[in-house]
């Protein structure tokens, strides 16, 4: 995969101030969501990214729509940097990188029919289709995520939540955009219709040629689904690869932890699996330990951790190795095997 | 559903799922509520068509609204229903009980009290109505505003909104109607959307905060919608109904407030006829002509309580988690 | 017995040792303002003391109602059992005084919810909530009560607990106040615990942890336990045996070996055809067509069949 990327995600920081006083504010600290993250995304790929509650990944998600202004960093939309954007240029560039969100209980208007949700991408950038276009569009869409065209003027409580999240990916999809951000797409709905779904964007990614960031808790699904993996805690992208460096070949004890933990649907493989249980629970974002962000719960801790970052790198070891080179932030990286192949 | 519509590739095994009602909520209630009870809809039907459906049914809805119509009717036109004069005086007949022609009797000054409390509906619906009106526009924008701008206008709004809150209602009204001349209905008017206004301000501001969160918004918001169309496309439409439900239930208490003022001699003045000022005068001899004051003091009751019950009617059926 | 899909024969009644919890043909339905909605429709387990049952369905199959029935905790109305049985250690719940059913509830069996945040009171530090339920049941002293919450706390794992016994649920973690949850359940060691959704609302490190604490508990108490879940990597994790449940009914109940082997019913095989694994790159993932719809009225001993595989059979050339 050496496509262009059209997305470069350079030093990322989002902090939301802590305040106190309710006249005059003073800030007494930061919550750091997102604390220097750095990716690629490429011309039809799928990115995951996957980690924790908390680890900062839908904060990521929402600066990359411009739904939250990074608190520093650049987010380069085809070498333009749109987190620097606003107004009319803004506006402009939005209609390239849209959002799928997580709960499709609440990310449709209820007030609204299913034609007018998937319709008003049209009303707010209304130089796409013209007026007497639109309704036509709409049905398309619809029928192109698997729905009756007819239900037009349906509200969205009368469909089920597989049913409406694919009406929020038609509303993605209106404005033909480049890059779809998905936040946790298929993490509220059941296993049977988790797959009709996750099937769905398989397939709109061949058919529009779609780029997507895929962001989900759920290691399984992000394996399924993605080209390339970026794994956060607190924050920090720990390690990033191709799905099989991650999940086949990972060097960061919190990837190999966090792979570890995930139950295979295998009875025969409790046995002979090896788990790695960590201790305790994620630190508070607004207080991160010094060095080495994991080290609060690593096995591998040592003195060097608290006091020096370790810079997501590929490990000098795998220099001139022929073996899976990826970056892992880790003073300590080995590739070390969890997760069980067939 | 009543049909099940398969895409293309649902014949073979694939991306093909159209399913029955939602079923996240089948282990609820909502479920059954939902139409799962074997007989689908296919009609589309939305909050207020739902909340229509409710209140039809809800025979505390039905009284009210009959009463209520009932006294806009004779609040615009009384001479339906009382062809005498309210203003013409009799003495001779002063605190006579009731007679043939004149069922509620005469006030102390020979005028006929049904008839004046038949007229009397018109200062407190045109009271009520205008006040709740001027309130829940005034309220609705300023705590709207706030709810969603946030920010310093939002705190000088809620301080302003506290000072209001504590002003003493009765104390205020004396001390401000008394400064007033106008023998009009529109100084109480708007003295209550000045003392009315920060409550439903508070309401609406919630309401919209609440509102503002929902992943519908940041869908709009992403997709690159204004501040303009996001309150009034998105937030608006669902952060209407708890402000319709207090303003309903406050129209009741205006009333009453208006009656309250006009009985202390700070709201209406004669020569309005309005119950407050008959049921202040008829105080006086209740003890010789206790109909004064039961027929005017009975039709405020009547009409106070039902606003109140619409108000309560119509929050079960906009809100059923309420109930 | 309504389902002839159920393979397990109902228990001879003249069995010497009664199992720990033999639910039998239940039956629970809704009655609503719109109607009457069927949630349990027959369903029948049994679970022995030192098992592990996991009672596997997505939502909307009646796993969690079926649970509410059996622990007598269901809402009534709307909710109402219709038939069946609940033989505790042989003894029918459902039959028994309302009195009777509370001093089961608690001491002999316990539930465990998933949102544990909510299922605290949140004005009551830890250690007071750990302690009543020493105080109510057994009736002891505050203080005796307060040292056994400690004991408990220590038990389920959580650090520093003297000190924290004083803390209120906000106070803790997700992780640990489920930890707490599991405590409570535990207080009066009870012979059978019910875990609805334990760790579905945390993530995978801290349900790792949890999971591998309910199973030692588990071994170290030989409790009987009910892990409801919608999570077959969880159920294959902990679980002896399975029952698949599906629009009220239990599809298949199996030996967790077995089941995930050769998966008789075609719900079963479509549920795990459907996930995705964390060992395979797969291709497209099998999708069933179709939601389990609880209409009243219908008899057919299967439903899934009826709405979904009638005419053909989910392909496993996978």
């Amino acid at each position: 995969m050496t496509a262009e990327a059209i997305l470069e995600v350079r030093d990322l920081v989002k902090h939301y101030p802590l305040t106190q006083g309710i006249v005059l504010k003073k800030q007494v600290g930061a919550v750091k969501a997102v604390d220097g993250v750095s990716f690629d995304l490429r011309k039809g790929e799928t990115l995951g990214i996957v980690g924790e509650s908390g680890c900062g990944k839908s904060t990521v998600a929402r600066t990359l729509v411009g739904l939250e202004r990074p608190t520093a960093g650049a987010i380069r939309y085809h070498g333009e940097d749109i987190a620097r954007l606003s107004g009319r240029a803004l506006k402009a560039v939005r209609r390239n990188i849209q959002m799928v969100f997580q709960d499709p209980y609440t990310s449709l208007n209820p007030r609204m029919t299913v034609g007018d949700i998937i319709g008003e991408p049209y009303d707010i950038h209304p130089e796409v289709a013209p007026k007497g276009d639109r309704r036509r569009r709409v049905q398309e869409l619809l029928d192109v995520v698997g729905l009756n065209p007819e239900y037009v003027n349906r509200y969205p409580h009368q469909f089920s939540g597989g049913q409406r999240q694919r009406i929020g990916i038609a509303r993605g999809l209106a404005l033909r955009p480049e890059i779809i951000v998905a936040d946790e797409p298929v993490s509220a709905l059941d296993v049977s219709v988790q797959a009709q779904v996750v099937n769905l964007l398989e397939r709109l990614q061949d058919e529009f040629d779609l780029s997507y960031v895929f962001i989900a808790h759920d290691l399984s699904v992000v394996r399924h689904i993605s080209d390339r993996v970026a794994v956060m805690y607190l924050g920090r992208i720990v390690e990033t690869g191709t799905e099989d460096e991650i999940y086949g070949h990972p060097t960061h004890p919190y990837t190999q932890a966090l792979l570890s933990a995930v139950p295979v649907p295998d009875p025969d493989a409790r046995e002979h699996r090896e788990r790695i249980l960590l201790a305790g629970d994620v630190p508070s974002p607004a207080d991160p330990p010094s060095g080495c962000r994991f080290r609060t719960r690593c096995w591998k801790a040592q003195p060097v951790c608290a006091e020096v970052v370790p810079p997501l790198a590929v490990p000098e070891w795998f220099a001139g190795a022929a073996g899976p080179a990826h970056p892992s932030a880790c003073h300590f990286a080995e590739e070390r095997h969890v997760v069980p192949s067939e | 559903m009543p049909e099940q519509y398969v895409p293309k590739e649902a014949v073979t095994h694939g991306d093909g799922g159209t399913t029955a009602l939602a079923m996240a909520e089948a282990e609820t209630l909502e479920g059954g509520r939902n139409g799962r009870g074997g007989s689908p809809r296919d009609k589309p039907r939305s909050l207020w068509g739902d909340a229509w459906r409710d209140l039809r049914r809800n025979p505390v809805f039905l009284v009210s609204a009959l009463i209520i119509l009932f006294l806009v009717v004779i609040a615009i036109w009384p001479e339906l229903i009382a062809d005498g004069n309210p203003y013409r005086a009799d003495l001779a007949k002063a605190q006579e009980g009731s007679a043939p022609g004149h069922p509620f009797g005469f006030d102390t000054q020979g005028r006929d009290v049904y008839t004046r409390t038949v007229y009397g509906a018109r200062a407190s619906i045109t009271v009520g109505i205008c006040a709740t009106a001027g309130a829940a526009l005034l309220g609705s924008a300023l705590g709207g505003l706030a709810g969603f701008f946030g920010g310093w206008w939002d705190a000088l709004l809620s301080r302003v909104a506290d000072i209001f809150f504590g002003i003493p209602v009765l104390l205020g009204g004396l001390v401000f109607l008394s400064v007033v001349t106008s023998k009009t209905v529109w100084p109480v008017v708007g003295f209550i959307v000045l003392l009315g206004w920060p409550q439903i301000a508070r309401i609406a501001r919630g309401s919209v905060v609440t509102a503002k969160q929902n992943d519908y918004v940041q869908a709009a918001r992403a997709l690159g919608a204004s501040s303009g169309r996001l309150l009034l496309r998105h937030i608006a439409p669902n952060a209407v109904a708890p402000v319709i439900v207090v303003a309903t239930i406050a129209l009741g208490t205006y009333i009453s407030l208006e009656a309250t003022l006009s009985y202390l001699g700070a709201g209406l003045k004669p020569p309005t006829v309005s119950w407050g000022i008959d049921i202040s005068t008829a105080s006086t001899y209740i003890r010789n002509a206790p109909h004064m004051l039961l027929y005017p003091a009975g039709a405020l009751s009547i009409t106070v309580l039902a606003f109140i019950m619409l108000g309560d009617a119509v929050r079960d059926a906009l809100d059923p988690k309420l109930r | 017995m309504a389902t002839a899909t159920t393979p397990e024969p109902a228990p001879d009644s003249s069995t010497p040792a009664p199992a720990l919890l033999d639910v039998r043909d239940l039956y629970v339905e809704f009655r609503t303002r719109d109607g009457v909605a069927q949630a349990v429709n027959g369903v029948s387990y049994r679970v022995d003391a030192g098992e592990t049952l996991a009672v596997l369905g997505e939502s909307g199959s009646g796993k969690s109602v079926t649970a509410q029935a059996v622990m007598g905790i269901l809402d009534s109305p709307p909710g109402f059992v219709t038939g069946g049985e609940v033989l505790f250690r042989g003894r029918d719940l459902l039959k028994a005084a309302p009195e009777e059913r509370r001093r089961v509830r608690g001491a002999r069996m316990a539930m465990i919810f998933q949102d544990a945040l909510s299922s605290l009171n949140p004005v009551l530090s830890v250690g007071a909530q750990l302690g009543e339920m020493y105080e109510v049941h057994q009736g002891m002293k505050r203080k005796d009560a307060r040292a056994k919450a400690v004991e408990l706390m220590d038990r389920v794992k959580i650090p520093a607990a003297r000190s924290r016994v004083g803390d209120y649920p906000h106070q803790f973690s997700g992780g640990m106040r489920q930890r707490i949850m599991i405590a409570m359940a535990l207080a009066l060691e009870p012979d059978l615990i019910i875990a609805d959704e334990p760790t579905t609302a945390l993530d995978v490190t801290v349900q790792a942890q949890v999971m591998d604490l309910l199973a030692d508990l588990q071994r170290e108490y030989a409790m009987g336990l009910i892990l409801i879940t919608h999570d077959l990597g969880v159920v294959a994790d902990v679980a002896d045996r399975i029952a698949v449940m599906y629009a009220g009914r239990i599809v298949e109940t199996s030996p967790i070996h077995d089941l995930y082997k050769t998966p008789a019913h075609p719900y079963t095989r479509g549920l795990l055809d459907s996930i995705p694994r964390l060992d395979q790159k797969g291709q497209e993932l099998y999708a069933i067509k179709g939601l389990p719809d609880v209409a009243p009225g219908r008899s057919s001993a299967c439903h899934f069949w009826e709405e979904t595989v009638r005419d053909e059979e989910p392909p496993h050339d996978r």
